[in-house]
């Protein structure tokens, strides 16, 4: 069988507009890299349709490991506390190549 | 009123984008066609800006600015005042009179649309007041949020630097970028070589419009489901702003700027139209506090079909009057 490594996959549904602070963050972080998609949807901001900068979400995905997740979670929350409406999901996840992940 | 001046195309597409919606027609847009046809309609607008100000006056063009910074920076105090008194919190009085000091070109390029219609003249120099209005509402939006949030004593230094940023933000912004850029280049390229690029910036231009008010109007019908969430006051205060910046624009169009009926029709709409393309995601990053769904369901979902439906005409009407 295939060696795989466990690392945390952190999903981030936030505005589009907060692109720069999120990559800011897993920069900060030793991540070498992450995954941005365009998102639409509903939530406590609002209709998010997409269509118009102020009403455009993103999809951010940065995977880490264990020992750094709760770092960068430290600094995902600042952004909410400061009010910004986002949402944040952990998951568990496995890579095939865990030496690819940090700068 | 003659109401059959609203049969324009732009006005129209308009309609039937938000009559698609209400429908619930399966009608819909590439998802980045709108951005793509904004980005061509500020060009478009700019460049027509730059090459009838190479022929204006100087202290004309100046007057017309220094009339804009009083109206960007004015309008949104009045605003913030009103939601005040109507017990809106204060963050949330902020962000939306931020969006109503700035402007939208959209509804500025709808009353064109309308002047042309009836072959009624109007000044250059509305074009020039567009771009300056954009950012100085996004400033006073800053400054009040600060103010009500008062200083919390250590985290003031970061504010510090973020509020730099979020100033260097409203001045570079896409939609100044691109409507000062053009003006511009309008301003210093010679007739001949802007001969090349006017069919696609002019000729196709009313068309283009057409376009992105069609799917404005299906974003604008969106919205009115969370007409509930905002509330009765909010909804309204959607109707009765306009009316107020209407009014400031008129008396600053008229009395001290002297400019002819279309000119006074441009500037009205200046002070009646609230941004949605270039103000909320300055709200977004500036006062993330503040309720997206208020600022955008506002702007978008009341003012700019109010505007475009019913404040056009009765604009016109008073101005008219006025003149007569």
């Amino acid at each position: 069988m295939t060696q795989r490594y466990p690392m945390k996959l952190i999903n981030i549904v936030a505005n589009a507009t907060l692109e720069e602070r999120l990559v800011g963050i897993a920069d900060r972080h030793g991540a070498s890299g992450y995954t941005v998609l365009d998102a639409r949807g509903a939530g406590s901001a609002g209709l998010q349709t997409g269509v118009l900068e102020g009403g455009s979400n993103i999809l951010f995905m940065l995977a880490v490991p264990e020992s750094r997740l709760d770092e960068v979670l430290a600094d995902v929350e600042r952004l909410m506390k400061r009010g910004h409406h986002l949402a944040a999901f952990i998951t568990d996840t496995q890579v095939l190549r865990p030496e690819k992940f940090s700068a | 009123m003659d109401l059959s001046n609203l049969l324009i195309p732009a006005v129209l597409f308009f309609a039937l984008g938000f009559v698609a919606q209400m429908v619930r027609s399966d009608l819909k847009f590439p998802p980045e066609l709108a951005k793509a046809l904004s980005i061509y309609l500020l060009i478009g607008i700019g460049l027509k800006g730059g090459i009838e100000l190479s022929h204006a006056d100087l202290g004309d063009a100046l007057n017309a600015v220094t009339a804009a910074l009083v109206l960007g920076f004015s309008l949104p105090i009045f605003a913030y005042l009103i939601l005040l008194a109507g017990r809106l919190d204060k963050l949330n009085a902020s962000a939306i009179a931020a969006h109503y000091g700035s402007v939208s070109a959209g509804t500025f390029l709808t009353a064109i649309a309308y002047l042309n219609a009836q072959g009624i003249a109007y000044e250059s120099y509305p074009v020039i007041m567009l771009a300056i209005m954009e950012s100085p509402a996004i400033i006073v939006g800053l400054m009040l949020a600060r103010f009500s949030r008062g200083s919390g004593a250590g985290e003031d230094d970061a504010r510090e630097n973020h509020m730099g940023e979020l100033l260097r933000d409203a001045f570079t912004n896409g939609s100044v970028m691109l409507l000062f850029g053009a003006m511009v280049i309008g301003l210093v390229v010679k007739p001949d070589s802007l001969a090349t690029i006017t069919p696609f910036f002019s000729t196709l231009f009313m068309g283009v419009l057409s376009l992105f008010l069609l799917e404005m109007g299906m974003e604008a019908g969106k919205r009115i489901s969370d007409f509930r969430r905002a509330g009765l006051f909010l909804v309204s205060f959607g109707v009765v702003m306009p009316l107020i910046g209407a009014a400031a624009g008129i008396l600053v169009g008229h009395y001290w700027l002297g400019f002819s009926e279309g000119g006074v029709l441009l500037v009205a709409v200046l002070g009646a139209s609230a941004s949605y393309i270039a103000v909320p995601p300055a709200m977004r990053l500036a006062i993330p506090e503040a309720n997206p769904s208020f600022y955008l369901t506002l702007s978008l979902g009341v003012t700019f079909p109010f505007n475009v439906l019913v404040g056009i005409p009765l604009y016109h009407y008073i101005i008219a009057r006025l003149a007569a």
